[in-house]
Formats: C-alpha cells, structure tokens, sequence
C-alpha cells in the first residue's frame, strides 16, 4: 500500500469511529475493561475415537481495544475457543463475559461480536454491496444510512471500486478484504479472526497484516486473532497466549514470550531454541558436558528448584557466543566446549551447529562477517558461552 | 477419445436432431389421401395442422394439460423442498443415503404395476376406503378415481423423486459456514433460511421444475390410467392422432406446439428473471455512483 492510497483510507475510518452511536470498547467500558473474559472455560467433542477434550479449564481476559492473538499447533483448541466466544459453539462448563456481561448462553446472532473465517465463507448469491450490508440490514438500518456505511467499509479496505461484483470474481486477497469489511461495518464490539491469512500468498500475507494493524489501531476494536504462524502473531499482537493440547501455556508480550518463555512448549514453538541439560546445585546450575561452565548461571536460577533437580538451561541461538581458535582459551563464564558439525551460511547471519555431547548439539548464529564465523571450520573445536542474564532454567 | 466424442455427436444427431426434423416437416403437410404414397403428404406445406392443433378438442385439452402439468409441478415442489431439507440436513450421511435410496425405490418397480396399486388403493371400495372405515370415517364409497384429483395424485406420485433427487443435493452442499456466518452477523434462524438457504438453493429448485414439468406435459399413461377420461392430457390426444387416428400431421404439428410452449415458457422466465436482476444491478451502481462520489 502506498502512502497516498493510506492517507485516503484513513479519512473513513475516523468518521467510523468518531461518531457518536459507535460502540467504542474504551468508551463502553473504561480504559483496560475486560472485552471478553473466559472463565474456567472447557468444551468436549464426541468423535469416532470417543470423547476428545478440546478445551480444558481456560481462563483468559482480553482487554477492550487489544490486538490479542491466540497461538498454537494445530488441533489445540484455539479455534474452538473463538467459536465459543462467537457463539457458534456451546461450552460444556464455564462461563463467557462480553463487555463484562455474562453471554454464556447467548445464541450468536444475539452476541455484538463479528468473525472473520478463515475461508471467508462470503455468500456467493449476493454481490459484493449485499454481503457487507448483510449485517447492516439484520440491525434494520435506513436505505440511505446503509449504503453510505457500506461504503465507508469498502473505502475502508480498497474495494469500492468492487460493489457490484459477485465474491466468485475476487481473487483470495480481496475476498478477504470484502469478508473483513463485512464485519466490521456493524461495528462490532470484540472481532475475532480465525487464520484469516492463511490462504494468501506471502507477500500479500504481509501487506494484510500492516492493513489488519491499521484497521485495528483506526477503529479502536478489540481483536482476536487466531493463527498457528508464530511470526504473524508476533509482528502483529498487543499480547499473545499460547496454546497447547486445550490449555494455555502462557499469556503476555511477544518480547516476554521470546524472552522469558515459561515452558519448554513455548520456546520450541516461537522462534528457535537451545537446551544445555543441567542438574541444580547448591543453588547454582552446572552444565553437564563441562563442568567449567557453572558458577554465574546461579542468577538466574530459580529459587525454588530443589538442589539437584534435574533442568534445562535455555538459550536462544543469538544469545550464544562461539569462540574458536586461541581466544577459545580464555573465555570466562558459563561455557561448554564441543565441535562444530555444520555451518550455514543465510545472507547477514551464519549458522553454526556445534555438537557439545553425543546427543546435544547447540545452534549458533553469529554475525557472517566476524572472524568466529570465518574460523568455524567443520570438525574444528569450539567454545559456546552466554551471558548469565540471556539463560532461563526450565524444567527438563 | 476425440473420436469417440465425436460419435456421441452422431448417435445424437441420429436418434434426436433427426427424428425431430422429420416431425417438425411432417407438421406442415398433410396427411396422405388413400390413393397416395406413405402417410404424410408434402406436396403443399403450411401452417393449417397448428391452427387445428389450437381447436377444440386438442386445443381446450392442451389447457388443461398446462394447469395440471403446473398445478402438479407446484405440489410437487411444495411438498419436496421440506422433505429434501430433512434429507440434507437434518440427517447424518449414512441415514442419508438410505433415505434417497428409498426415495427412487418406487422406479425398481414396474410403472404400471404402481398405477394399477394406486387405483386399487384409491377404489370405491378400495384399501384405503376399508382404512377410512375402520378409523370411522363413514363416506358411501370413494370417488377420487378417474377424476383430475386421482390424476394429481398420479402426477406427483410419480415425478415427485425428480424433485426430491437434485434439490437435496444442493442443499447438502451449501457450506454450513455460510450459515453460520449469518448467524454470526445477527441473523435469527428463519431469516438465515429466507435470505441465505432458500436462496442457494433455487438452483435445485429450477433443476427439479424442470426435471418434473417437462416429462409431466407430455404424459399420457398417468392421465389415462388414473384420470380415465377426465384425465385427458394433449400427451395422450398427440399419442391417438399418430395411432387410432392416422393423422401424423396433425400429431406432430400438436406436439411442436408442446415443445414451442415449453421451451416459450422457459425463455420468457428467464428473461424476465435476468432482466429484472440486471436493471436493479444498474439502477443501484447509479445510486450508489452519486452518493458515494460526494462523500
């Protein structure tokens, strides 16, 4: 999207959220109120394997105004969740509050909260004009107020031009946009997305994400973003959960997530990681393949772990250090020491595996132009160390 | 492959293209004096068979044909649509395909087999007299059979599968997403079904008129059967002139006039529906050209 093509775009958004009877998340509820709160949520489904637990006692807030994401592999019951926040799907126990009031048992069209499906699920019989103002016509908005708000939502997303098209002649990129202003032209309270990217191409991907944060930020919505690509989730959310097997693993930042992952799930799942198995002692944390590397690891332990629990010591690959050759010698701190057994080069960054014990190898990127990156040799010895404050213990 | 495609072309133009144009010649002779060669005179072409054709009595029963071929198609529909529904959706996909099995059961079963079970079923004195009688419900004896009811009843009976077959599967196929999209975007329950399902699914709608309504216009052995003389249809009127009749001519200018009407009633539909649909797409790109240019 060019900038001229942006700065058009804008001027409908604000007369959508500017005006008086739009439902605005902070105005309903206050800075930081809860859009939607799961409490204790669980949901079951009967398959042929018998009864499989989607969903397993969760509890979440979503805070008005949030880009909130909902991240994990497949099957793990992100998508379940958003259905039950649309109301699509009934929950087994626990409750769902929308805008603090409880709409458990609200049906879907009684609930102010709009999806985006994944394969857009346009109505194919009505033109482009007919599908945005489907939801418009449902509230028995006037004749003149109901095309003019349709076509603040398809400025809002470059389809104006298209209103008079059936959504068969769209290509995936524009029935996406056409479906995105389908539900917000009712301005939802909460608008919920489920791998609404999925289907596009990359580039296409990521110039929709920018357009998704803009909308986002213009209209003040809450939304919640469902998707399996740990990237989107990141490059795009205020928070993220991560889901594993029906429950969430954890909540927070994109930087706490990579930074401080709380399990070892969340750092395999987001971005790439290393382990150096440990044993805990006397309060310090000594790695296994050499015993040198020790002392200062005692930072960041945690408190509570038992002396001699078995752990992890966790470290993203550019958080490592390599060191070959003479300066080898001299590294001070935790380090463990092994041989290089692969070097990739990928443009600005190199990677470099080092085999540390017969089944541990640590992955290394380092900078293509340093020297480390230029000795690293095959079969040649190396030194790995890290700072004390880049490692995290986690359970084995 | 390419030739074998091609003689599909050639079985077709044999069996269909060619039988066709030799009534449609036959429809502007004659018929043959005693003295002549053959049965159809062709000597002087022209238009007096479809002027007879229009008279009494082809021309009256080419009526009554169209209102019950109409009426019976319009039962039909009314009574498949909730039936393919039930089908499609509210039963799962194993009961489904039994259920549609049971449905073109009755086509296992030789036609005049059926018929002459109707007409015991619906006797004076008949099975269905003895049912009413037992539950209590006294009538001297019945009188639908040879009636234009007995022959509705026939009609539907018959063609109603037709309609049931190609309107379910459309409706099965409607994404459930769909739905649920419009329930997601406030839509209660019956509206969904007013403004999404009913709808889609007119394309099985259009299938089934089609399908039921053709074959229904010109059929003569339901009305005959189960209408006796009442029950006279312009299928059977075409049927006599080309055998007790000898009036080839004259059968085959009553049955171009069927196809003319058909085909006439089609397009004029279709161009009403097409050109309605247009002219409302036209007005609303004006509409919308004006308003949304002043913003």
């Amino acid at each position: 999207m060019s900038e001229r093509v942006d700065e058009t775009a804008s001027a409908p958004a604000t007369a959508l959220a500017d005006r008086a009877e739009v439902v605005s998340p902070q105005r309903e509820f206050g800075d930081n109120a809860a859009a939607v709160e799961l409490k204790n949520v669980a949901k079951s489904f009967r398959g042929p394997t018998g009864v499989k637990m989607v969903v397993h006692d969760l509890t979440l807030t979503i805070h008005a105004g949030e880009f909130f994401s909902l991240l994990g592999p497949s099957g793990c019951g992100k998508t379940t969740t958003l259905r039950m926040i649309a109301g699509l799907e009934r929950v087994d126990s626990g409750r769902i509050f929308l805008g603090g009031k409880d709409a458990t048992d609200l049906a879907s069209h009684a609930r102010n909260v709009n999806t985006v499906f994944q394969n857009y699920a346009l109505f194919p019989h009505l033109s482009v004009f007919d599908n945005v103002a489907y939801g418009l016509h449902r509230q028995h908005v006037q004749r003149v107020e109901l095309r003019r708000r349709v076509g603040e939502a398809l400025a809002l997303v470059h389809m104006e031009a298209f209103a008079m098209h059936r959504p068969q002649q769209l290509s995936g990129g524009q029935q996406q946009r056409i479906a995105l202003a389908r539900s917000i032209v009712t301005r939802p309270s909460v608008l919920l997305l489920d791998e609404p990217l999925a289907a596009l191409d990359l580039k296409l991907r990521e110039s929709m994400q920018e357009e998704l944060k803009r909308l986002q930020r213009e209209l003040r919505l809450t939304f919640v973003f469902v998707t399996h690509d740990q990237a989107e989730a990141f490059a795009m959310s205020d928070r993220v959960a991560v889901m594993e097997a029906g429950t969430m693993v954890q909540v927070g930042t994109p930087e706490e997530l990579y930074l401080r992952p709380a399990t070892r799930f969340v750092t395999t799942f987001v971005g790439r990681a290393n382990f150096i198995p440990a044993s805990l002692v006397l309060g310090a944390t000594t790695s296994r393949p050499d015993d040198l590397a020790s002392r200062q690891l005692s930072e960041t332990a945690d408190a509570s772990a038992a002396v001699g629990a078995e752990t992890s010591v966790f470290v993203r690959p550019e958080r490592l250090i390599l060191r070959v050759g003479p300066s080898s010698e001299s590294v001070e701190g935790p380090r463990v020491r092994g041989t290089i057994v692969d070097k990739t080069f990928s443009g600005a960054m190199t990677m470099v595996r080092v085999r540390v014990r017969n089944d541990v190898e640590l992955t290394v990127t380092c900078d293509s132009a340093s020297s480390e990156a230029r000795d690293a040799l095959l079969g040649g010895d190396a030194v790995v160390t890290w700072l004390p404050s880049d490692a995290t213990l986690l359970d084995r | 492959m390419r030739g074998f495609v091609g003689l599909t072309y050639v079985w077709f133009a044999l069996w269909f293209l060619a039988p066709g144009a030799i009534m449609l010649l036959y429809a502007f002779g004659h018929t043959a004096a005693f003295n002549q060669q053959g049965l159809v005179n062709l000597n002087h072409l022209g238009l007096s068979n479809f002027f007879e054709a229009l008279r009494y009595p082809s021309g009256p029963v080419l009526v009554a044909s169209l209102e019950n071929a109409v009426l019976a198609t319009a039962l039909c529909g009314v009574i498949a649509y909730p039936v393919a529904y039930f089908i499609a959706r509210k039963l799962g996909p194993r009961v489904r395909t039994i259920v549609l099995l049971l449905v073109v059961l009755p086509f296992w079963t030789d036609y005049l087999l059926r018929m002459i079970g109707w007409r015991i079923f619906l006797s004076p004195l008949g099975l269905l007299y003895g049912a009413m009688h037992a539950v209590g419900w006294h009538v001297g004896y019945l009188t639908i059979l040879d009636t234009r009811g007995a022959v509705m009843i026939g009609l539907v009976y018959n063609y109603i599968p037709l309609f049931i077959l190609p309107l379910a599967v459309v409706l099965e196929r409607i994404d459930p997403l769909l739905l649920q999209a419009a329930d997601d975007l406030g839509a209660k329950p019956w509206t969904i079904f007013r403004t999404i399902t009913f709808p889609i699914s007119m394309a099985g709608v259009v299938a089934g008129t089609v399908l039921v309504f053709v074959p229904m216009l010109g059929d003569y052995v339901t009305p005959t059967l189960m209408g006796g003389a009442r029950g006279l249809m312009i299928g059977s009127l075409v049927a006599s002139e080309f055998t007790e009749g000898q009036n080839w001519s004259l059968g085959a200018a009553m049955a171009i006039l069927l196809v003319v009407i058909l085909v006439g009633i089609v397009v004029t539909i279709w161009l009403l529906a097409t050109g309605v649909r247009y002219a409302r797409a036209q007005q609303r790109k004006r509409t919308l050209a004006r308003e949304w240019a002043t913003r």
